[in-house]
């Protein structure tokens, strides 16, 4: 029966792509991805068009977010022109790494939260933004700190990412996990599961679209990991993330990462404290 | 690739607990789908072969309606769309029901096309020895068309196999569910689809195994008759 080999050929370019880019070999600033950028003349950004509030579709069907506006900051940066980026949209979660690793992309902007896990197989910029993690409910319920939550049911986006996090705050969670955080949203809103949890930026963006229905568990007592969301990178690649975190270190300087803070998250709270600030 | 990837196995074998339950859960819903995608299939080709027009149309209707639907709507359907009517089917239920119904439409076009291929002679035949059309069925042109409809039964049994993963679609936890789970935290992607990759070709190749195992069984079955 044929159609029981068509993994073949995939396990083979799998194969293929793992044994390496011959032009890995020169000089690291003649083969970093500033140069290829800078000589192409636009950036080639990775990112989903579904991690709200970071980078997704509005009703008009227009890429927009936090994220799109921070790779539009990196153009102007590198070419003057804020419009010099070309947007590569990832299927899902599990594409962001593997993008940059077959060189799709030149950096993923994505709401990438970074996990010592994933730095083993990607590079991070410093963090544009400082997250955690909460547990939203319905207004109405009885669930008011952490305690709370033992043997209920938490609705969330599959990822042992995720899990692990709720782990370290509820023993023995019982976890419903969708591939798309806003169909974890929907599921939580039509009443399954006792309490929805994700990053905070995300939750609070979805739970802002119903005022006065949810509301956030805040206990400080058990404080959640925090999540540093940067931009990712392909390996190797030193010369390249200098220039982004500099890059980076210039926006937040000069206030323009502030300004998107407030935009998209109404808040500065999540802003980090990486740059001294002037008195 | 950059300087190099180098493929390191910890991770896979880290995630085996969950990825081995996963594919016992997968198992179960392929299992389960089939069955009664099989069972359904087979009545709803009887009733559109043998029902008259009403019978005839309601097939028609039912392959239409199925097959001009991708499953994964078939599963929010269920899923989401019944739970704002006060519905709440469970994520395996839902994703088991979808994927039955769905592959219900196929099977029942293969059952009626192999009922079919068999010749009016056949028929006839039976008829001549004054065999009741119940028993004619059942003796006569039900052994031969199951055999010409193996092939095509198989495929459809290894593709339900393979469209199990999407019931991770309703957080159902199975082989694609862990797999990609595992992922969203390591991001070793090369190294956990070459590990899906196999487990997948494991699988569907069992299904292959055990169709070429039914079609020797049938066809030795009818040599031996044929001898009698």
């Amino acid at each position: 029966m044929k159609f029981n080999f068509w993994k073949l050929p995939i396990a083979v370019a799998l194969v293929l792509l793992c044994v390496g880019h011959p032009a890995a070999a020169q000089t690291p600033s003649a083969s970093s991805t500033l140069q290829t950028v800078l000589k192409r003349g636009t950036i080639v950004i990775g990112t989903r068009s579904t991690a709200l509030p970071f980078s997704f579709k509005d009703e008009k069907g227009d890429l927009v977010g936090f994220d799109i506006d921070l790779a539009h900051e990196l153009a102007r940066g590198l070419f003057k022109d804020a419009a010099k980026v070309e947007f590569v949209i990832l299927s899902n979660s599990a594409d962001r790494v593997a993008s940059l690793q077959s060189n799709r992309v030149d950096a993923v902007i994505t709401g990438f939260s970074v996990y010592l896990e994933r730095t083993q197989v990607v590079d991070f910029t410093t963090p544009y933004m400082i997250s955690d993690n909460i547990f939203v409910v319905k207004t109405a319920s009885p669930i008011q700190k952490y305690a709370d939550l033992v043997g209920k049911l938490i609705v969330t986006r599959q990822g042992a990412d995720v899990e692990a996090l709720i782990k370290n705050v509820v023993p023995n969670p019982q976890i419903q996990g969708y591939p798309e955080v806003s169909d974890a949203f929907l599921a939580y809103r039509q009443g399954r599961g006792d309490a929805f949890f994700y990053e905070r930026a995300a939750s609070m963006y979805y739970a802002r679209q119903f005022p006065g229905q949810f509301r956030a568990i805040e206990d400080r007592e058990h404080g959640i990991d925090v999540s540093p969301i940067a931009i990712g990178v392909r390996q190797g690649d030193q010369v390249w993330l200098n220039y982004l975190n500099w890059a980076l270190y210039s926006l937040k300087a000069s206030g323009k990462l502030q300004e998107l803070h407030k935009k998209w998250l109404g808040t500065e709270e999540l802003e980090p404290n990486w740059v001294r600030q002037p008195l | 690739m950059g300087s190099g990837y180098t493929l390191i196995w910890l991770p896979v074998i880290e995630a085996a607990p969950e990825l081995s339950y996963g594919v016992l859960k997968t198992l179960e819903i392929a299992f389960l789908s089939s069955l009664s995608a099989t069972i359904l299939g087979l009545s709803g080709a009887i009733i559109s072969r043998y029902g008259g027009t009403g019978g005839r149309l309601a097939g028609i209707s039912y392959l239409e309606l199925m097959r001009n639907s991708p499953s994964l709507v078939k599963m929010y359907f269920l899923y989401f769309g019944l739970a704002t009517f006060g519905i709440y089917l469970s994520p395996f239920a839902a994703g088991t029901i979808a994927l039955s119904l769905h592959n219900a439409a196929y099977m029942m076009e293969i059952f009626r096309a192999a009922i079919a291929s068999v010749p009016d002679g056949q028929y006839q035949a039976a008829a001549s020895l004054g065999l009741k059309s119940r028993v004619a069925f059942g003796k006569i042109i039900w052994p031969q068309a199951l055999r010409r409809a193996l092939p095509a039964l198989g495929n459809n049994w290894a593709e339900i196999v393979k469209d199990t993963s999407i019931t991770s679609a309703l957080s159902v936890q199975e082989f694609y569910y862990a797999f990609t789970s595992t992922v969203a935290l390591n991001m070793r992607t090369y190294e956990f689809f070459i590990v899906a990759g196999a487990v997948y070709l494991v699988l569907t190749g069992s299904v292959g195994g055990f169709v070429r195992l039914l079609e020797r069984r049938l066809s030795a079955a009818e040599r031996s008759s044929a001898k009698r």
